[in-house]
């Protein structure tokens, strides 16, 4: 059994991933707190909803934010895509809000995912 | 793996702060210093700056601490003319630093070493949640 082809999984997997690389960034940010003209950045939020019905499954795709934009083909540099930088200095109790908020969705979502396998286990009679 | 390159980024952010408080403790143990010969050029205020470095190897914006500079300006005199520094007219050059500033500079460096403490903080009960999984 392959638990990445069920969708709740894939989606705790990928939500997991996000959080991991968030986490990068405002390492990033809360490192370079006293740089002088370093402007902080973010990811995009996910939408957990579109991930689990699988609409947001493929390849990222630039945000169309008005109607006259014309939707493209997501580009090579997937990294950087979903990245949102931000403006004015680093504020440090955002950022610190930010990386708890982040660690308690990554405990929320592992423990999501124990909760799944537990089921999962129940179901085949473990 | 992501977390760990969390962890590095804020354990590169916390030897930057170290070297600021370093440079810090400099200026507030010289605060009294003069020169040995007359008329001649005290210490003077060292500051440090930083700025942003792509690391490579982990493929993220680190942080990076240049090297020491000395704050030009004018300098204070002061009437002392026992001092064996002192020029003709019995004045010393005082050193431009004003302990509060570095006090408060003291505080700001403190406090950002806190905050890259707390993501490391962070990026530990992270990975500790991921190993709990085995657990099952």
């Amino acid at each position: 059994m392959d638990l990445s082809q069920i969708p709740l999984f894939k989606a705790m997997a990928q939500k997991l991933a996000w959080l991991g690389g968030r986490q990068t960034v405002l390492a990033q940010n809360v490192a370079n707190m006293n740089t002088p003209g370093y402007h902080g950045s973010d990811l995009k939020p996910i939408d957990f909803g579109k991930l689990l019905s699988g609409e947001d499954s493929g390849p990222l795709k630039l945000v169309a934010t008005s109607p006259g934009h014309i939707s493209t083909p997501a580009s090579g540099d997937q990294g950087n895509a979903q990245k949102v930088e931000l403006q004015g200095p680093v504020q440090v109790e955002e950022q610190m809000m930010k990386v708890s908020d982040t660690a308690t969705q990554y405990a929320f979502t592992t423990s999501l995912y124990q909760k799944q396998i537990a089921l999962l286990k129940a179901a085949i009679g473990h | 793996m992501d977390l760990n390159t969390s962890m590095q980024l804020a354990f590169a952010g916390m030897t930057a702060q170290g070297q600021r408080l370093k440079v810090i403790a400099e200026n507030l143990a010289n605060t009294e210093s003069t020169s040995r010969t007359p008329g001649g050029e005290p210490y003077r205020r060292k500051v440090i700056s930083f700025h942003a470095v792509l690391d490579k190897t982990l493929g993220a914006t680190s942080v990076a601490a240049g090297k020491p500079v000395e704050v030009p300006g004018k300098l204070e005199t002061k009437w002392d003319p026992g001092n064996p520094a002192a020029d003709a007219q019995g004045f010393i050059k005082v050193p431009n630093i004003s302990p509060v500033v570095e006090l408060m500079d003291m505080r700001d460096a403190q406090q950002s070493y806190q905050a890259n403490l707390n993501v490391i903080d962070a990026a530990k009960s992270m990975i500790s949640h991921t190993l709990d999984l085995l657990r099952g």
